[in-house]
């Protein structure tokens, strides 16, 4: 804090007194002189009042000073405490935003995981869904369609012709004299055979509507649509050709040294009145009769559900 | 410690340290996960290294997957358990979403068998 160490004698101009004195004694005879040292009074008493003033200013000015200092040093010390504040909020926030910015990312990671793995989870219950579906629809041992697909497939294609009125025929086959080949051979060749002819008959078949299905024991089907008896017997031709060249031995058999099969077949125009059991029962019909002419044989017929189909 | 319904099991196996999931998880909401996050921040609790058998835990869903993303999250966060998850490569979801938690806590051990 500064300090005003001017008194008010200090503001006496003491020079000028001791001028003023000799001019006196110098010109005491002059008149003028009287004039003059009034003059001089005056102006010492406008000095002494203007040298008050100086001081009182100087005084006010300099306390003035220094309360200005000390509310300067005041604000100084403030503004030091809300910067060490402030720096420590500004740490506490930045430690905040990096928790929260962990956090956020976090959350991204699991949002992303769950929904990835939602869609995993679909796949693979879609997967799964259509292993149980193909295998609720194939035969285990021959891996090509089962019973259960070969009804829902007929029925189908029942309705189908039944809409287009076109033919629909039905191939029933069977491997003679099956049971003396597994006596003959055992239960494991028994199965080999079946697998090995239900692949070549499967191969028999291309279009898309077309299905060859284990019907039951050593019997296989073909459902044929839009296919006329000249066409269901070219397959069947083809089916018994491919299985001849299979050359399964065969050493019970009454009609040859190899697994053969007898086929009947039926083809019709399907119609509303009837069902598709009637097309089973007919070829059915065409397979005993292919047994009782002596096996290894292929026996036909169209039926009259509909206008001749030949 | 152990919890079984008809379509899931899970148990802890204190000589190995492991907690086995088996079966098919499809609870219906986080809630109905809690009892078994308990039991898996009750057993991580005691022991600095965990590991979880999911290898025949064949199915997960959403709710599944967020609680066993949210006790990687804790444990990550403890900094001192090791924590490895068994899977198996031949179940599709823990091939796929196993690795994501990974993302959660890079020192997190996957071993698919």
């Amino acid at each position: 804090m500064s300090k005003v160490f001017l008194s008010e004698e200090d503001f006496f101009l003491h020079g000028s007194h001791k001028t003023v004195r000799e001019d006196i004694q110098q010109t005491h005879h002059e008149p003028q002189l009287l004039t003059e040292v009034s003059r001089l009074r005056e102006e010492i008493e406008r000095l002494r009042k203007a040298n008050q003033d100086l001081y009182i200013a100087l005084s006010t000015t300099a306390e003035h000073g220094d309360f200005i200092e000390a509310q300067l040093q005041e604000v100084n010390e403030q503004l030091k405490v809300e910067v060490e504040e402030r720096k420590r909020a500004e740490a506490t926030l930045k430690a905040l935003l990096e928790a929260i910015s962990k956090r956020k990312d976090d959350l991204e990671i699991v949002v992303q995981t769950i929904m990835e793995h939602g869609d995993v989870m679909d796949t693979q219950w879609s997967q799964k869904v259509t292993e149980i579906n193909k295998l609720a629809t194939l035969d285990a041992l021959t891996q090509i369609a089962n019973r259960r697909r070969f009804d829902e497939h007929l029925d189908q294609q029942w309705a189908q012709m039944t809409r287009e009125r076109s033919p629909l025929a039905l191939i029933l086959c069977d491997i003679d004299h099956f049971k003396q080949f597994n006596d003959a051979y055992g239960h494991l060749a028994g199965d080999d055979c079946l697998q090995q002819v239900a692949t070549v008959l499967n191969r028999c078949v291309s279009r898309p509507h077309d299905l060859v299905a284990r019907f039951g024991g050593e019997e296989f089907a073909a459902i044929l649509p839009q296919t006329s008896l000249e066409g269901a017997i070219r397959v069947a031709e083809r089916m018994q050709a491919e299985v001849n060249q299979l050359q399964i031995p065969h050493i019970d058999s009454s009609v040859s040294t190899a697994v053969t099969l007898s086929i009947g077949i039926a083809c019709l125009v399907p119609c509303s009145q009837s069902s598709s059991s009637e097309l089973i029962r007919l070829s059915d019909r065409q397979l005993y009769l292919a047994k009782q002419l002596g096996r290894n044989q292929i026996v036909f017929q169209s039926a009259s559900l509909q206008p001749p189909l030949l | 410690m152990e919890i079984k319904t008809d379509d899931y099991r899970i148990w802890h196996d204190p000589d190995s340290a492991t907690v086995y999931m088996q079966g098919l998880l499809r609870l219906d909401g986080m809630e109905k996960y809690q009892s078994i996050m308990d039991v898996l921040l009750s057993v991580v609790d005691q022991l600095p290294s965990l590991t979880i058998d999911l290898r025949e835990l064949e199915f997960l869903n959403s709710s599944g997957i967020s609680m066993l993303s949210m006790f990687v999250v804790k444990v990550r966060d403890r900094g001192d358990v090791n924590l490895i998850f068994k899977g198996s490569d031949k179940v599709l979801w823990q091939t796929k979403s196993l690795k994501n938690l990974q993302r959660l806590m890079p020192s997190l051990v996957l071993q698919y068998e």
